[in-house]
């Protein structure tokens, strides 16, 4: 499976979060990771989001979007226009993020200036997703199969929650070659069962990526991230950051229906 | 008239120096226990020492580009970075497989025991705003993480570009792909047509693959790193490359870290090796002349202390060694030396008339204190005008250089003193008789040789001066850093390999500020960054017609590269396209596609964006007229468009050689003027003050003149030579008027005079000339062939001024007082 754009921005902490049961005393790291995985991310979610990336330079650059995602029988797809800066007003990503297996993930951009929408395939899933310290793989769910898994403590606080913390590297190929990572230590919410905080150690360069997962809220069922930071630190520097944020989110929005995820609804634009 | 005998000739003693003397022996220990306790002082600031031959070391601080490139800095970051060239058939299985070793193995690097030294820059001059922060700040709380920021393991390589990633965006079926070259990896078979699709690609030939596919570059860019640890990164990655390389995949390491670095490490091995001949060939003359260990001891122990003063005050001062201040050793030995022998000769012959060692100390410290005092301050002020330079590389030696000149001064009248005290009965080797000694017989030879023809000497001279100032019209400014190594240095090959058939290895890069509302993205602009490009590109050099500009990277080239890769790859397409919101698109796309490389051109605000020019590599004077045709490109096609202001490999020599010219003629006008008042002062005479000035320049005029014919051209490591020969020059100069005054006073008589002086001084003047030699002679075993080349010059020098002082001075005191002698 590969992921693509805000499909994947959705797919792991900006989509809602619904509490999967970990069994009754259980650490095993895979059930825990499982039920991570397998939660329920709810469905028609419409947001504001705003993304911020600082360098390590000081220079920040901020833009702003509307999204919209929504589950179908294949997978996920992901609706995203660009809202501002106004040069790229109206610029919109459909991702089309199909299920393991099923058949390769599909990603339009619509280019208003050019009046031209065009398929975009790109095979670096550990690339920077939008100039940001995320990458795309970052924004996906990390299927638990593809993982060694091991608990390493079974109970650490953070941010005042109980946490599994939990090792995992990558064991197959494709997870090696998608995600960039040497391996991943999670600090997964007893009470969420989502992660609230992740350090990867990233091949290349031998990096350390940092990311946190802030300001949590519950809707109904469903726990809400709605912001994530991440760094990266080489050699004990920081090289650049980058934040996620949602300023408003709905789920089950009446306004995210199946008719708006198609290429001729991209050239629409807002 | 007979000439008079010099035995009535009673010395001018200076009381001071006669007291300092008297109270230096009379509490010898207290003086040693200072001088140890200086010494100590000084040894504890050699810890402070460095070594930097950054091009920023010798580049004006006021020099815009510099300015610029500190700009440039705050938003870029820097930009040096390792080249590893790799040569071989590079479109073969097996040479894409090293490469792929290799290009991993790079992008892996771990280098331990780094942190020596501060990074090469200030915060200031490169603010790093993340690398301090705040575990907590408003992008989140990262108290949590255990060992947060304390990492210090992970590769020093930031980013590694080869031919491996280089990415290749293209569109198929109405996609637009973002790949790699080599991704998925190519087979034996597909080698030809990709060999063939990336020789299409602008962002690969002349970037890092030759037309040929003979040679390609991987580009290592590392952490921010101090020159220190860049020396040891470039340790490792030799290391690296050796391992990786094979017959059929050369590697070789270049780039700004690599060429500082080399530069380092010769001036390592040249100063050791150059001070260890340096010291042994003064113990050799001085047991030679003096035939005794205690008139080797005072000498070397003046030299020594001299020294380690001298490193102690660049440490304490954090003044690093350089290119430039390597001459500095060997400099203060031959002026230690020539302090020391011109007391230790006074002592002698004392001591050979007759005197008690202590007596004998007191009356040579009174006779020579005072010339030997102006001879050093007349160095020191030759030193010091370069305190003035506006490059930090040339004041330093400034301040170094006259700091050791004082140090030795001050040895020599207490060490020294302290030294000779301790000798009962030797004469130092010296005979019974006066004038009977070779030296003395050559001195009086010399001096003669005006006595009846003054125009033997004077025409003669004459001539060579005529010839003298036409070379000096001749001589020519040079800077070029690869020109310090023989031709079949590595580095230079590397260099050269690069330029002639990758692309241009040296750069300008343009630091762009747009003035227009929709700054980098305006259309006109990117129309005019277009248009500057292809000014660049028509530029030919005046001598030889060839093109210097391999290439430019620019904004403008990634929106076209974007809309040529959106058009199925149709080389119509590589233009800008007509809509100003298509151009804003495009951009977009890029950095959808290409984030990281799009950071590299354009900082995250968009405020500002660079533009990379491509030269071939040239000396720094080579450029001057590229100069002036770029910046006139930039008034003509960008205009009130944007602010650009220009820097890079190119405007850090160029900025050298316009101050190589300043600082040379600057620095010897005024060293010449306050030697010229230091003359007048020392011999107190007008006419002796004015005639004294020939001997100080003809030889300073000569070699200039010789550097002209013979095409050694002035660059960084000779600027000093001028104002370096004329310290030598006046200190001999110095020492004969000041004595031909003192005995003229007293005798009436020219031919007298004369004949006392070059006994006097004349073989004080030879001696000092032979360990002056002798000094910079060993510089003809320096690795930096610009070091041998100074060292030929000054030896060169070291005669005409003996000849000055020993020929030439004695005629024209003939002529200018033979009347009042009559």
């Amino acid at each position: 499976m590969k992921k693509t754009m805000l499909t994947l921005t959705l797919s792991l902490s900006l989509v809602p979060a619904l509490v999967q049961a970990v069994p009754q005393g259980s650490s095993d790291p895979r059930a825990i990771m499982q039920a991570v995985h397998k939660r329920d991310t709810g469905d028609r979610l419409q947001a504001q989001v705003r993304l911020t990336i600082q360098d390590k330079f000081g220079g920040k650059r901020v833009r702003r979007m509307r999204t919209s995602t929504m589950e179908f029988a294949e997978g996920t797809k992901t609706l995203t226009i660009f809202q501002d800066p106004p040069d790229i007003r109206n610029t919109g990503f459909l991702s089309v993020d199909y299920d393991a297996g099923v058949k390769e993930d599909d990603q339009w951009l619509y280019l208003p200036g050019l009046h031209k929408t065009s398929r975009i395939t790109t095979d670096n899933r550990s690339g920077s997703f939008m100039g940001s310290d995320f990458s795309y793989a970052d924004l996906s769910k990390a299927d638990p199969a593809d993982y060694d898994l091991k608990l390493l403590k079974p109970s650490v606080k953070i941010d005042g929650e109980d946490c599994w913390v939990i090792g995992a590297k990558p064991r197959t190929k494709k997870a090696k070659d998608e995600t960039g990572y040497i391996d991943l230590v999670y600090w997964v919410s007893k009470q969420k069962v989502i992660p609230l905080q992740i350090k990867a150690r990233v091949k290349a360069g031998k990096k350390i990526k940092y990311m946190k997962f802030n300001d949590i809220k519950k809707h109904g069922n469903v726990w809400v991230i709605y912001k994530q930071s991440a760094r990266m630190v080489q050699k004990g520097k920081v090289l650049s950051q980058s934040l996620i944020e949602y300023t408003s989110a709905k789920l089950n929005s009446p306004e995210v229906k199946a008719a708006e995820f198609t290429p001729q609804r991209l050239e629409k634009g807002l | 008239m007979e000439p008079k005998s010099t035995a009535q000739v009673e010395p001018e003693n200076t009381a001071f120096f006669a007291r300092w003397t008297e109270g230096v022996l009379r509490f010898r220990l207290v003086s040693i226990l200072a001088i140890v306790a200086i010494t100590g002082f000084f040894i504890a600031g050699m810890d402070g020492l460095s070594i930097d031959n950054s091009t920023e070391r010798f580049t004006p601080e006021n020099a815009r580009s510099a300015q610029v490139l500190k700009d440039f800095r705050k938003h870029f970051g820097r930009d040096d970075v390792f080249l590893v060239l790799a040569e071989g058939d590079v479109f073969s299985p097996a040479f894409l497989d090293r490469l792929r070793s290799l290009h991993r193995a790079l992008e892996r690097l771990e280098v331990k025991g780094l942190g020596q030294g501060a990074p090469a820059e200030s915060m200031e001059e490169a603010p790093n705003a993340l690398q301090g922060i705040d575990a907590k700040d408003s992008f989140g709380d990262f108290e949590g993480f255990e060992g947060w920021g304390d990492e210090k393991d992970g590769s020093i390589v930031e980013r590694v570009h080869s031919l491996i990633n280089a990415r290749r965006t293209y569109s198929k079926n109405d996609a637009l792909l973002v790949e790699r070259w080599l991704d998925p990896w190519p087979t034996k078979e597909g080698l030809s047509a990709l060999r063939a699709a990336v020789l299409k690609d602008r962002n690969v030939r002349g970037v890092i693959l030759s037309e040929s596919t003979q040679h390609t570059v991987l580009a290592v860019r590392t952490l921010h790193l101090s020159d220190q640890d860049l020396a040891t990164v470039h340790g490792v990655i030799e290391a690296l490359v050796k391992k990786h390389g094979a017959e059929d995949f050369k590697l070789s390491v270049g780039g700004l870290p690599a060429v500082n670095t080399v530069v380092d490490r010769a001036i390592t091995e040249d100063l050791d090796l150059l001070t260890t001949l340096e010291l042994l060939a003064l113990v050799l003359i001085m047991t030679l002349l003096f035939r005794h260990p205690l008139g080797v001891l005072g000498p070397l122990a003046t030299v020594v202390l001299a020294l380690v003063w001298s490193f102690g005050f660049a440490g304490w001062m954090g003044f690093p060694i350089t290119l430039v201040s390597n001459i500095l050793p060997p400099f203060f030995t031959c002026v230690g030396i020539g302090d020391s022998i011109h007391i230790q000769s006074l002592y002698r012959d004392h001591r050979r008339s007759g005197m008690e060692t202590r007596p004998a100390i007191i009356a040579a410290l009174g006779e020579t204190g005072l010339p030997v005092m102006f001879t050093s301050l007349t160095t020191m002020v030759g030193l010091l005008s370069f305190g003035l330079s506006d490059v930090q590389g040339i004041r330093e030696v400034g301040f170094v250089g006259a700091f050791g000149v004082g140090a030795a001064w001050l040895n020599s009248i207490v060490i020294l003193p302290v030294v000779l005290s301790w000798n009962k009965k030797s004469l130092f080797g010296a005979s019974k008789q006066t004038g009977n000694d070779p030296m003395g017989r050559l001195a009086l030879a010399l001096a003669g040789l005006s006595a009846k023809r003054p125009l033997a000497v004077f025409l003669p001279t004459g001539l060579l001066a005529a010839a003298a100032l036409f070379g000096i019209t001749q001589v020519k400014l040079f800077y070029d850093p690869l020109e310090w190594f023989p031709s079949d240095a590595p580095l230079r090959q590397t260099y050269k390999t690069y330029d002639e058939h990758v692309g241009g290895i040296s750069n300008v890069q343009l630091l762009i500020k747009p003035k227009t509302e929709l700054g980098l993205k305006d259309k006109k602009l990117l129309v005019a960054l277009e248009n500057l490009e292809k000014h660049l590109l028509a530029y030919e050099q005046p001598e030889t017609g060839a093109h210097l500009v391999t290439g430019m990277t620019s904004i403008a080239n990634v929106i076209k590269e974007s809309n040529r890769a959106l058009s199925d790859a149709s080389e119509d397409a590589y233009r800008l396209p007509q809509s100003q919101q298509a151009i804003s698109n495009l951009l977009f796309l890029f950095e959808v596609a290409s984030s990281d490389e799009l950071r590299r051109i354009a900082t995250l605000d968009f405020q500002h964006t660079q533009a990379t020019i491509r030269i071939r590599w040239l000396d720094a004077t080579g450029y001057l007229p590229f100069t002036d045709y770029l910046e006139a490109g930039i008034k003509e096609h960008i205009g009130a468009l944007a602010s650009v202001r220009p820097t890079g490999t190119v405007y850090n020599l160029t900025s050298v050689i316009a101050t190589l010219i300043y600082d040379l003629l600057y620095s010897f006008s005024l060293a010449f003027t306050v030697i010229a008042i230091l003359m007048m002062l020392v011999v107190r005479r007008l006419k002796l003050g004015l005639i004294a000035m020939v001997p100080n320049l003809l030889p300073v005029a000569m070699i200039l003149g010789v550097m002209g014919f013979s095409q050694i051209p002035i660059d960084v490591t000779n600027l000093l030579i001028a104002s370096i020969l004329l310290g030598i020059c006046v200190d001999d100069t110095i020492h004969f008027f000041y004595h031909f005054r003192t005995s003229y006073e007293q005798l009436q008589d020219v031919e007298a005079a004369i004949r006392h002086t070059s006994l006097v001084s004349g073989r004080a003047i030879i001696s000092t000339s032979i360990i002056l030699l002798a000094g910079f002679g060993v510089f003809f075993f320096a690795s930096v062939a610009s070091l041998r080349q100074f060292g030929l010059l000054i030896c060169l020098a070291i005669v005409f001024a003996l000849l000055a002082d020993l020929v030439l001075t004695p005629a024209l005191l003939r002529i200018a007082y033979r009347k009042e002698t009559t």
